[in-house]
C-alpha cells in the first residue's frame, strides 16, 4: 500500500504488472517455505520402501498410515519406548515451565514496577536482567554440575539432590528467564499509575489489584509470552541432551534427534530394520508430530504474537 | 468494587472521629505494601539467584579448576587457559563458529526484510493471511532433521534429483568443503523472525509515501528513502543478535554432523559440548566457554561502537 501508487492498481499497466510480480514473489516463497513441511507429511504415510526409490515423485502414496499407530502405542526400531512417552515428557515440560515462569515473572515485574521503593526496584531489576548478560553456554556446565550436586557444585557428602535425569532439571533453571520479567515490567510501567491508586482509594487490596485490574489488562503480553515460553520449551534440545539421559525422561525433540541418527549410524545408510517398516517414514512422522502443537499454538496465537511484537519490538 | 466504596466510606467516617486515624492508617498500608512486595518478589530472588547468578559465579570458578567427574575439583590457576592457547582444535572451532554466522548473514538474513517490504504492498486481507503462511514457525529439531533426510546420499530427496539429473557423484554433508553451506541452506526457505519488520513497517505514516509519490519518486527511490531508514534501527538491532547467535550456534552442526567430517563443521559450541559430556573434562570446558563469553563480549561492544558513530 506504500511503495506502489494507490491509482492504477486495478487498471493494466505498470502499476498493476508490479502487483502480479510482487503476489508471484511472495506466493513462490510460500510455496518453498511449505515444501518441507509438505515432503514431512507425505514421507511420513509412505512406506519404508517407497522412501529409498530413486525415481522421485512428488505425489503421496499413502502405503503405511499405520507408522503413527505404531510409533505412538509401542516399542520400535526407531524408539525404545512408545512416542506418547516422549509426548507426555514434552507436554510436561512445556506445561511445567509455564505454570512456574510465567507467575514468577508476572509477581517480580510487578513488584518491581509498582511495589517497590525506587532504590530497591532498580537494584532488582538489574539483579534480574543482569543474569541476560551471560551466554547459555557459560552457564551450561556450571548449571549441570549443579544439578547434578543440588545445591552444591561438587561432589559432596553433604546430603544433596540430584535433579539430573527427571523432568526437574529442565524446569527449575527455565524459572529464571529474565526476558519474561522485562517484559513484563515494560508493559506494568505503561499501566498508568491513577487506574491503580482509584482501586487503592476503594479499599481494593493489593492482591486484589493485580488479580482484577492488572492481570486483565495484561492479557495479551502473557498470552505472548505463553507462546514464546511454549515454543521455546517445546524446541529446547540442547539441555535437555545434556540433563536428561535416561531414555524416559526424554523430551520429543531428544528422541527424535535419537531416531534419525540410529537411523544414519547403521552402515549402509537407512535400511529396513528388523521388521521393515520404520525408516525416513518413522522419523518424519515424529517429526510431524513435533510440529503439530508449534503450528497449533502459532495459528492460535497469530494476533496477540502480532500484538506482542508490536509491544516488545523484538523476538518472534 | 460495591463492597470496596462501602469500606472506603466507612474509613472516611472513622477518620472524622478519630483525627489520628489517616496517618497510622498511611503507616499501616505503607508496611504492608513493603511486606507485599517483597513477598512477590520472592521467587524471582530465589529463581534468578539459584539458577542465574549462582552458575554464572561458578563458571568462573570451575574455569580455574581441574574438574573431571572421578576426582574432587581443585585449583590449578590458569593452566585450563594455557592448555587452551595451545590447542589448535580451538582455532578450527572458532573459525567454523564465525563462518557459519557469516554464510547466515549472507544466505538468510535479508529475506525477512525483502519480504517484509514486498507484504507492504499487498492488501491487508491478503497481508494477514501471507503473512501466517510466511512465518509459519516449523520447529527447529523437526526441520532440521527434514533438510537432514533431503540431503541423505543413498535416499534422500535430493541426492535422487542429483541422480536424475545425471550430476557429477556428490557427497552432500559428508562433503568438508560443503558441509557448513549445506548446514545453512535450510535458513534460505524455513525463514527466520520476520515479523518485527512488517510490524515496524506498519507504524510508518503513509502519507510519508504519497508525499514522495506527489514530487515523482519512483519505487526503489521511496525504498531508500523512506522505508530502508525506517527499517535501519531494527536491521541492526537483528543483525546484532543474529551474528551472535550464529557464533553460539550448536542444534543445526550437532544434529547433521556431529561436528564432521574432519572437523569440518566442529563449532566452538560443540566442542564446549564435546569436551564437558564425552570427554568430562568440566574445567576445561569452562575455560572454552568463558572464552568465548570474551569473544562475544568483544563482538558487541565493536558493534556498539559501529551503531554509536552511526547514530
Amino acid at each position: 500500500m506504500a511503495l506502489l501508487p494507490a491509482v492504477g492498481r486495478k487498471r493494466g499497466g505498470r502499476t498493476r504488472r508490479a502487483l502480479y510480480l510482487i503476489f508471484g514473489i511472495l506466493w513462490l516463497g510460500v510455496v518453498l517455505h511449505l515444501f518441507p513441511v509438505y515432503w514431512m507429511l507425505i514421507s511420513s504415510i509412505e512406506g519404508n520402501v517407497q522412501n529409498f526409490s530413486h525415481p522421485v515423485s512428488f505425489w503421496p502414496h499413502p502405503a503405511l498410515p499405520q507408522v503413527y499407530g505404531v510409533l505412538l502405542r509401542g516399542a520400535s526400531e526407531l524408539l525404545p519406548l512408545p512416542m506418547l512417552v516422549y509426548l507426555r515428557n514434552s507436554a510436561v515440560l512445556a506445561v511445567g515451565v509455564m505454570c512456574t515462569q510465567i507467575p514468577i515473572s508476572i509477581f517480580g515485574a510487578y513488584a518491581i514496577s509498582r511495589l517497590h521503593s525506587r532504590r530497591w526496584a532498580r537494584l532488582l531489576f538489574l539483579f534480574i536482567i543482569g543474569t541476560m548478560m551471560i551466554p547459555s553456554e557459560v552457564t551450561l556446565i556450571p548449571s549441570y554440575l549443579i544439578l547434578k550436586n543440588f545445591p552444591f557444585p561438587a561432589n559432596t557428602h553433604l546430603p544433596h539432590v540430584d535433579f539430573l535425569n527427571t523432568l526437574w532439571a529442565v524446569i527449575l533453571p527455565s524459572m529464571a528467564w529474565a526476558w519474561a520479567v522485562l517484559i513484563f515490567k515494560g508493559w506494568f510501567d505503561s499501566i498508568p499509575r491513577e487506574t491503580m491508586e482509584a482501586a487503592r482509594v476503594d479499599g481494593a487490596g493489593e492482591g486484589r489489584i493485580l488479580w482484577n485490574i492488572v492481570l486483565p489488562l495484561s492479557l495479551p503480553v502473557i498470552a505472548f509470552i505463553a507462546y514464546q515460553t511454549f515454543s521455546s520449551v517445546w524446541d529446547s534440545f540442547t539441555w535437555p541432551l545434556i540433563v536428561l539421559q535416561n531414555v524416559h525422561t526424554w523430551p520429543l525433540s531428544v528422541a527424535l534427534n535419537n531416531a534419525q541418527s540410529s537411523l544414519v549410524a547403521s552402515p549402509s545408510g537407512p535400511q529396513p530394520l528388523s521388521s521393515g517398516i520404520l525408516g525416513w517414514n518413522g522419523v518424519m512422522a515424529m517429526a510431524v508430530l513435533q510440529s503439530i502443537p508449534v503450528f497449533v499454538m502459532f495459528i492460535l496465537f497469530r494476533e496477540q504474537i502480532v500484538r506482542g511484537v508490536k509491544i516488545t519490538g523484538l523476538n518472534a | 468494587m460495591a463492597t470496596g466504596t462501602i469500606r472506603a466510606t466507612t474509613r472516611t467516617a472513622a477518620a472524622a472521629v478519630d483525627p489520628q486515624r489517616p496517618a497510622l492508617q498511611r503507616g499501616r498500608q505503607q508496611r504492608w505494601l513493603r511486606h507485599a512486595a517483597w513477598a512477590l518478589s520472592l521467587p524471582a530472588i530465589l529463581a534468578f539467584g539459584l539458577f542465574g547468578w549462582y552458575p554464572m559465579v561458578m563458571a568462573f570458578v570451575v574455569a580455574f579448576q581441574h574438574y573431571t567427574i572421578i576426582a574432587a575439583p581443585r585449583w590449578v590457576g590458569l593452566q585450563n587457559f594455557k592448555i587452551l592457547v595451545h590447542d589448535s582444535t580451538v582455532l578450527v572451532a572458532l573459525r567454523n563458529s564465525f563462518y557459519f554466522a557469516f554464510l547466515t548473514l549472507l544466505l538468510t538474513f535479508w529475506i525477512p526484510i525483502i519480504v517484509a517490504v514486498l507484504l507492504m504492498e499487498v492488501s491487508e486481507r491478503a497481508r494477514r493471511w501471507m503473512m501466517i503462511l510466511w512465518f509459519i514457525p516449523v520447529p527447529g529439531i523437526a526441520s532440521t532433521v527434514i533438510w537432514k533426510y533431503f540431503y541423505d546420499p543413498n535416499y534422500g530427496l535430493l541426492a535422487s534429483l542429483w541422480k536424475v539429473l545425471h550430476l557429477p557423484h556428490f557427497l552432500w554433508l559428508d562433503s568438508t568443503h560443503w558441509a557448513m553451506f549445506l548446514i545453512v541452506l535450510p535458513g534460505l526457505i524455513m525463514y527466520g523472525p520476520g515479523l518485527v519488520y512488517i510490524s515496524t513497517l506498519q507504524s510508518v505514516p503513509q502519507d510519508l509515501y504519497e508525499a514522495a509519490e506527489l514530487d515523482g519518486a519512483s519505487f526503489l527511490r521511496k525504498v531508500v528513502a523512506i522505508t530502508l531508514p525506517t527499517l535501519r534501527p531494527i536491521i541492526t538491532v537483528m543483525l546484532l543478535i543474529s551474528v551472535i547467535a550464529g557464533v553460539q550456534v550448536f542444534n543445526q552442526p550437532y544434529i547433521m554432523t556431529s561436528g564432521g567430517p574432519v572437523f569440518a563443521t566442529l563449532t566452538a559450541v560443540l566442542y564446549i559440548f564435546d569436551q564437558a559430556f564425552n570427554a568430562l573434562n568440566f574445567g576445561y570446558a569452562d575455560a572454552l566457554a568463558i572464552m568465548l563469553f570474551v569473544i562475544l563480549m568483544v563482538l558487541v561492544y565493536i558493534q556498539r561502537r559501529i551503531i554509536r558513530e552511526e547514530g
